[in-house]
């Protein structure tokens, strides 16, 4: 009851408006999840794709890509569970959730429709992932995260401009360093928060 | 002339709730008794006179098998909190 009858003065209400305000900061580090699960999977696929494409005479070495479709499920399994557990959705929360939704739906219908743009999945799997880093880094403030998306459009420029077995590398060194890293670091410093 | 504070608004644990929810899409009563560190009992009753008064909306729902309470703003509490963040504003320079 004390707080309630607290009388304010207009400084006192303006210092707890601020705090509050400062208080109110949702589970964005727990996004990391989202980077690992579509940074392992697109390197797999890359690497599994080139082994294929190298060292078997398999017709359509591209079904590696396959593999990304696990990653949608993953991140609808992980985006429930964490909106599940969380006690506070904060607006960065909702829009990064979608960023995810967005890009999620976007590499599901690429990958479903790969034979009409000619197996050509690289530069435009590297486009999409550029987008949804340099957004969910400009989201939730993270400057790695940022800095991994334009990585990933270079490695965008550079897969369309050089062969199908290089693009491949260029892709899974693009993911490395533009996805896996930085969320690496999202993770590290969300260990360090809990 | 100044308007007068909103007495509603201007009571320390309400200010607080209404600071928290503004910022968030909702929140859950165990993350802003946490936050405000307020007792379960006084933040009920504080939230009811929010609630009534038009300001915030609670929703009563289940998370898993463990009742939940969550709470957001609404459109009139935000435009009364704006209200009361000028009106303050206003008192402060007019003393500068």
């Amino acid at each position: 009851m004390e707080k309630e009858e607290q009388n304010l003065s207009n400084e006192e209400s303006l210092k707890l408006i601020t705090a509050m305000i400062n208080k109110a900061k949702g589970n964005i580090q727990d996004s990391y999840i989202f980077f690992l699960v579509w940074g392992w999977l697109v390197v797999f696929a890359c690497l599994l794709h080139y082994g294929l494409l190298k060292f078997t005479t398999m017709e359509h070495p591209e079904i590696a890509w396959f593999i990304l479709i696990i990653g949608v499920f993953l991140s609808g399994y992980f985006g429930y569970k964490i909106g599940k557990s969380s006690s506070v959705k904060t607006y960065s929360d909702s829009i990064h959730g979608h960023i995810w939704i967005a890009f999620g739906v976007g590499y599901f219908i690429l990958i479903i429709f790969m034979k009409e743009i000619n197996y050509n999945l690289n530069p435009l799997i590297m486009l999409l992932a550029g987008g949804s880093t340099y957004l969910s880094g400009i989201t939730i403030k993270f400057r790695p995260l940022i800095y991994g998306g334009i990585v990933l459009w270079v490695a965008a420029i550079i897969a369309f401009l050089v062969p199908g077995d290089i693009q491949l590398l260029t892709s899974a060194g693009g993911i490395l360093l533009g996805y896996l890293i930085p969320g690496y670091i999202l993770k590290y410093k969300n260990g360090k928060h809990v | 002339m100044f308007e007068t504070l909103d007495p509603l608004l201007h009571s320390q644990l309400r200010l607080s709730v209404m600071s928290l929810l503004v910022s968030v899409e909702q929140a859950d009563f165990v993350y802003i008794k946490e936050e405000t560190e307020a007792t379960a009992g006084n933040l009920s009753v504080q939230l009811d006179k929010l609630s009534n008064a038009g300001y915030i909306e609670i929703v009563k729902g289940f998370r898993g098998k463990k009742p939940n309470t969550s709470c957001r703003i609404t459109k009139n509490g935000i435009e009364a909190f704006e209200k009361y963040v000028k009106t303050i504003n206003n008192y402060l320079n007019i003393k500068k």
